[in-house]
């Protein structure tokens, strides 16, 4: 006998809590820009080209690997939804399908967030554009967002990750299936606003890190990995708070990329981190 | 506190009826491997007399030993006397009325089964834990004017409260027996919800917030105490709980049947799996030459599929927060932790029933042993 839901579930729902994120992230870059005339008919469609893209190299990746071909698509999508809009889009699925063969080989041998590292090998692809972040109409600021279109989504930041509603509503969707890691997600974000919202106030600077859409994407969907993390829920306390501490830091100089560093840096310290709960556990029994 | 969960089942509709399937042609009476025996080959047997020097070991009807047999059990393989019945129904003792009990009978009964006298509430467990298996329950059930009367003269006898828990999942045996018990005003009813593991009677001690020597008897038990203090000798008969895929079957059987008896009211094993003591603590077994005894509570029939692979662990953590007991069973696979674990594991195989990746962690608790 065994309980209803499996892992194939989980895929569902982190598919589920992706969708929306991701028709935001074609409405904002690509329907509302061609809409108000900003960009033309094919720089509209960039989006859904990445989309697409990321699905077909997820998929040929795992026929090679002969993995599971779910969470390979699932995997380039998350990563694809965080990416800038400026990435160059022919060398982004070379890079993409490199990145995916070789950390997953890689991590049979070690234990790391792979999702977190293709991400910020993924900059290659960035850089051979410009290092930027906005699309046409933030870096004009021709539409002028206040508070809350910030917290819709209008701000700059990957692809489809900026959402700061979005990104909760898909942590709400998740936490629906008892096997996603909400520890993780709540206690990276958690620690990451307070940390954040004492630096802001101790150092004078704007808020708006506290609120960034980007960040919090990444807290739910890359550091909450489906296979890399502690063992147990103490230990995901522990690494979602390191992760939130270290982001809150580094984000500081890396606005982008700060908290997917602090995922890859902290997975890397997961094995330590079970060493240390399991000492309780064979302690206490 | 122990966390409990709720297991999800599909409804099947109960049958209010018991199938009698005690007046079997022979029996095979299960012998211990080191048993002394009293009787021969040919020797004539009476219900209740003794066949076993070194165990208290009854003959559970009347009839002629024919032969010395190697049978198999859901424990293995054992030997056993083949009894054929005679259907004559003789009895080496007359039942004594339960009105008639003196405290000295009882004592002696509770001695017999190793319990210890009752200084506080008595709690009479008839929640059955395995989904689809109701034995408990329909122990309850069969026989509840005769176990109310003798629960009051247990609770007169030593001045203690008497608390009844059944699920409130088992309709029939609560109206049932609400009909009696105002009658026995020491007697009480506490009807639970569903949850799994209550039927174990430590967790429904914990749960009900009782002192841990609390004495707690299974209607099984209180089944074989009944008969014991009537007749001086253990019930040569026990309940099980067949389900098929379209329903669920009540019989009452003798103690040693085998199961080609029950052809008629089985589906062909060919086409099942079956599974012996439930889903999730039971395990699979043969049906060939298998002889039914009371270590067997139900029998459940299951089409036979292809069982999923167990796949890469998703370190989600599902099957240490479901640990009733606390452990993390992640660790089985280290050795010094095993046998630590292994004296607080309940066997509930939650963690297996949860792991969305078909973890298989029954498999290192079996290797131990």
């Amino acid at each position: 006998m065994h309980y209803s839901k499996t892992q194939d579930n989980l895929f569902t729902s982190y598919f589920l809590a992706l969708i929306p994120i991701l028709i935001f992230g074609f409405y904002k870059n690509g329907l509302y820009l061609y809409l108000n005339n900003l960009i033309s008919f094919k720089t509209m469609l960039l989006p859904v080209y990445f989309y697409a893209i990321s699905i077909i190299i997820g998929l040929l990746t795992s026929y090679i690997l002969k993995a599971n071909y779910r969470l390979f698509i699932l995997n380039s999508l998350i990563i694809c939804a965080s990416i800038s809009l400026n990435t160059n889009y022919l060398i982004y699925p070379i890079l993409l399908f490199v990145l995916l063969f070789i950390s997953n080989i890689l991590s049979q041998k070690c234990h790391f967030n792979q999702n977190s590292i293709i991400r910020l090998f993924l900059i290659l692809a960035l850089l051979l554009n410009l290092y930027r972040y906005e699309n046409i109409a933030e870096l004009t600021n021709v539409f002028n967002y206040n508070l809350f279109d910030k917290f819709l989504g209008f701000t700059k930041g990957g692809i489809a990750s900026t959402s700061l509603f979005l990104n909760l509503s898909a942590l709400i969707i998740l936490s629906f299936n008892k096997f996603y890691k909400k520890s993780i997600a709540l206690s990276a974000s958690l620690s990451f606003f307070i940390v954040s919202l004492v630096l802001a106030i101790l150092t004078s600077s704007p808020l708006n890190i506290v609120f960034e859409g980007h960040i919090y994407y990444f807290f739910i969907f890359i550091a909450s990995d489906i296979y890399v993390s502690p063992s147990t829920k103490e230990g995901m306390l522990i690494y979602g708070f390191i992760i939130g501490l270290l982001s809150a830091i580094l984000s500081k100089y890396l606005f982008y990329e700060g908290a997917v560093l602090s995922i890859f840096l902290v997975s890397l310290f997961i094995p330590l981190i079970n060493i240390l709960i399991n000492k309780k556990y064979l302690k206490s029994s | 506190m122990v966390k409990l969960i709720e297991l999800k089942t599909k409804d099947i509709p109960m049958p209010s009826q018991i199938i009698n399937k005690t007046m079997t042609d022979e029996i095979y009476l299960v012998l211990p491997r080191d048993a002394i025996l009293t009787v021969k080959k040919n020797s004539y047997v009476k219900i209740g007399s003794k066949v076993c020097q070194n165990y208290n070991l009854t003959s559970p009807l009347s009839g002629f030993i024919t032969s010395i047999t190697k049978i198999n059990t859901i424990n293995g393989s054992y030997p056993a006397l083949k009894i054929i019945n005679d259907f004559q129904e003789n009895k080496t003792h007359n039942p004594k009325s339960i009105a008639k009990l003196t405290k000295e009978d009882l004592t002696i009964a509770f001695d017999y089964f190793h319990l210890k006298i009752p200084s506080s509430p008595i709690i009479i467990n008839a929640i059955d834990d395995e989904p689809y298996v109701y034995t408990n329950n329909y122990y309850l059930l069969s026989n509840y004017e005769k176990y109310l009367e003798l629960l009051d003269k247990i609770a007169t006898i030593y001045n203690q409260e008497v608390i009844i828990c059944l699920k409130e999942t088992d309709p029939q045996t609560i109206n049932n027996i609400l009909t009696l018990i105002g009658m026995y005003p020491q007697l009480k009813l506490k009807v639970l919800p569903p949850l799994y593991l209550l039927g174990q009677n430590k967790i429904l001690k914990e749960y009900l917030e009782l002192p841990s020597p609390s004495l707690a008897l299974t209607t099984s038990m209180l089944d074989n105490l009944l008969s014991y203090l009537r007749y001086h000798e253990e019930s040569s008969s026990f309940l099980l709980t067949i389900k098929t895929e379209t329903q669920i079957l009540f019989v009452r059987l003798l103690n040693g049947t085998p199961i080609e008896y029950l052809q008629d009211i089985l589906p062909s094993s060919k086409d099942y799996l079956v599974y012996a003591n439930g889903l999730m603590q039971g395990h699979e077994i043969s049906l060939d030459n298998l002889v039914l005894t009371k270590d067997i509570n139900s029998l459940i029939f299951t089409p036979k599929t292809t069982l999923p692979k167990e796949g890469r662990c998703l370190n989600c953590a599902a099957c240490s927060n479901i640990c009733p007991v606390g452990l993390n069973p992640k660790l089985f696979s280290n050795p010094t932790y095993l046998s630590k674990a292994r004296l607080q594991c309940l066997k509930c195989n939650l963690c297996t029933y949860i792991c969305p990746a078909y973890i298989n962690f029954n498999k290192y608790l079996k290797e131990e042993e």
